[in-house]
């Protein structure tokens, strides 16, 4: 009986916000896509020490968005943000093609932590509007993404200062947890 | 609640005896019910009054006198009658009342029983209102329902209880979930304050971060490239930022365009980061850790030579871009300048040495053009990916 109402509960209140984490290397474009995503609006941004949060609210739902600086020796600090984490997007530089190793390390390490087995992935192949870029294909392949298992993700091209692909992006997220839900 | 239990009690016995024949009425003597025959059950009773005159007519027309109470013979006799009569009646509703009271213990004994079993099914252990001796929701609501409905005989005591209890159990059940929506909520609070310490924690330490580290597996390489970079920043063109001449106070306020090989204040670091990684790469010196051939490539250069090269032709009195101090926020103005003047110094290389120019000019197009082609050319090879998510 207890169950079924935390259940309950959890579905009309507790995850009425969906808490989600943008993660990647430093100058993905992590900030510049929390802040197109809540404003709408292109910002210069510096580089992230800490965090930014914003709440974005889209298709009825809220997301409470968390951006977390990208730099070496502030990636260990993600483990802090894990928890109840419904969703991460994982930002990638598609123009960076020599750091593709490197985020493709992040990104498995982070896929391992146990407070985020149950969180759908988006990556953003960020940064399309580059001539260099590389495609979505090129990005999935280089990052492994179709070794994962028991895992919901998606990949996105995206231009976080043209703004193309974000919302696709979402679009597909409010399908994954509709889906976790049932 | 016991003071309840007897009100109520009090209030079926009353009933009970409202509710049944009226004493004195023609039906009064055919009552099958132990009626006293004789004077002597009551005599006790009767002891203690006054003796009353004898009666002239003890069996006449006792119902008119009865009634009207004129004649005293009969009226000692209607008197003693009634008492009898009203003896008789408590008797029998004595015996209801035991009874019933009977019947609901046996009710609430069932009540409970059906609780507990309940709970052992259900499993709910603990999360059930009912603490200690105390009567749950559930059973005072069927207990309360029975004896409402008491009146009515056992029918009534029967729905009366379901009634009572499914009230009960409704209202135990909302209480419940009002728990849970509590502790849910308390519990969120909790995390949420625990993780905004842990990141106020976290903040102060990457705030207080100004170490320099360096990737090496050996160790005495690691230290020596570390004092070098030590040595590098404070040389006294490097302490200043190489776009807009803001001082760089601190480690961790200066950022490196390692590609470039100079260092810059954040501001300037985020219109870099803005170009594009094949135009400049930005790393922290302190928040990053240092990859020791970039390191030795980066010690190469710094503003100085970086100026000559970048800066070569650039016309005299030609206002560079400038900050006042390291917590100004640049306005949108300043920001959109400082931006321009930064993608024309190091993207297109307006006032760049010719030789250097013509060179990384090259380099940027080949960039460009080989990833073109190797990206075509994985396309046309691929659409095994066509469906690039999980569900594919």
């Amino acid at each position: 009986m207890g169950a079924v109402f935390s259940k309950l509960f959890a579905a009309l209140i507790g995850n009425r916000e969906v808490r989600v984490l943008i993660l990647g290397l430093d100058n993905a474009g992590k900030t510049t896509i929390l802040y197109k995503l809540q404003m709408g609006e292109v910002v210069t941004t510096v580089p992230t020490i800490g965090f930014n949060v914003e709440t974005v609210q889209y298709k009825n739902l809220r997301f409470q968005v968390w951006d977390l600086g990208g730099q070496t020796s502030i990636r260990p600090y993600w483990r802090c943000y894990y928890q109840n984490t419904n969703a991460v997007i994982y930002v990638v530089d598609s123009a960076d093609h020599d750091r593709m190793g490197i985020s493709k390390q992040e990104l498995m390490a982070m896929l391992e932590e146990e407070e985020l087995k149950d969180a759908a992935l988006i990556v953003f192949a960020n940064k399309q509007d580059l001539p260099n870029a590389l495609s979505c294909e090129q990005i999935a392949d280089r990052l492994g993404l179709a070794s994962l298992k028991s895992r919901q993700w998606a990949i996105f091209k995206t231009s976080a200062v043209k703004g193309d692909g974000l919302f696709e992006g979402l679009d597909w997220l409010c399908a994954a947890l509709r889906e976790a839900k049932n | 609640m016991r003071a309840m239990l007897v009100f109520f009690l009090w209030a079926v016995l009353t009933f009970v005896v409202a509710a049944s024949p009226a004493p004195g009425s023609s039906s009064a003597p055919s009552q099958p019910r132990k009626r006293p025959t004789s004077d002597t059950p009551a005599g006790s009773r009767r002891a203690v009054r006054p003796s009353p005159p004898p009666a002239a007519e003890e069996e006449g027309d006792d119902e008119e006198e009865e009634i009207y109470g004129t004649n005293n013979g009969t009226a000692a006799a209607a008197t003693a009658q009634d008492e009898e009569r009203l003896s008789s009646y408590v008797e029998t509703a004595k015996e209801t009342l035991a009874e019933k009271r009977a019947e609901q213990r046996a009710l609430a004994e069932a009540y409970a029983q059906r609780l507990r079993a309940a709970e052992e099914v259900g499993g709910s252990g603990g999360d059930v209102v009912d603490e200690g001796g105390e009567l749950s929701l559930f059973e005072r609501g069927a207990l309360f329902g029975s004896l409402l409905m008491a009146p009515a005989g056992v029918p009534g005591i029967i729905v009366g209880g379901a009634f009572g209890g499914a009230a009960g159990y409704v209202a135990e059940r909302i209480d419940q979930v009002r728990k849970y929506v509590s502790d849910a909520y308390g519990e969120r609070v909790a995390t949420e304050q625990t993780n905004a310490a842990e990141m106020a924690k976290a903040s102060e330490a990457l705030a207080a971060l100004d170490q320099i580290r360096v990737m090496s597996k050996d160790p005495t390489e690691a230290a020596e490239l570390a004092a070098a970079l030590e040595a590098f920043l404070d040389r006294p063109c490097n302490r200043r930022c190489a776009d807009c001449a803001v001082e760089l106070e601190t480690r961790n306020s200066a950022w490196a365009v390692v590609n470039q090989g100079v260092l810059v204040c954040k501001h300037c670091a985020a219109c870099h980061r803005s170009l594009g990684v094949s135009v400049s790469r930005v790393r922290s010196v302190v928040f990053d850790r240092w990859d020791p051939t970039v390191l030795r490539a980066f010690l190469e250069l710094g503003n100085e030579i970086a100026r000559a090269r970048d800066l070569a032709r650039l016309p005299k009195g030609y206002a560079e871009p400038r900050i006042e101090s390291p917590s100004t926020v640049p306005t949108a103005e300043e920001e959109a300048r400082l931006k321009a003047f930064i993608e024309l110094k190091y993207a297109r290389l307006r006032w760049a040495e010719p030789e250097y120019r013509s060179g990384r000019l090259k380099e940027l197009g080949a960039i460009r053009k080989g990833v073109k082609r190797l990206a075509d050319e994985k396309v046309s090879r691929g659409g095994r990916m066509a469906s690039l998510s999980s569900e594919g």
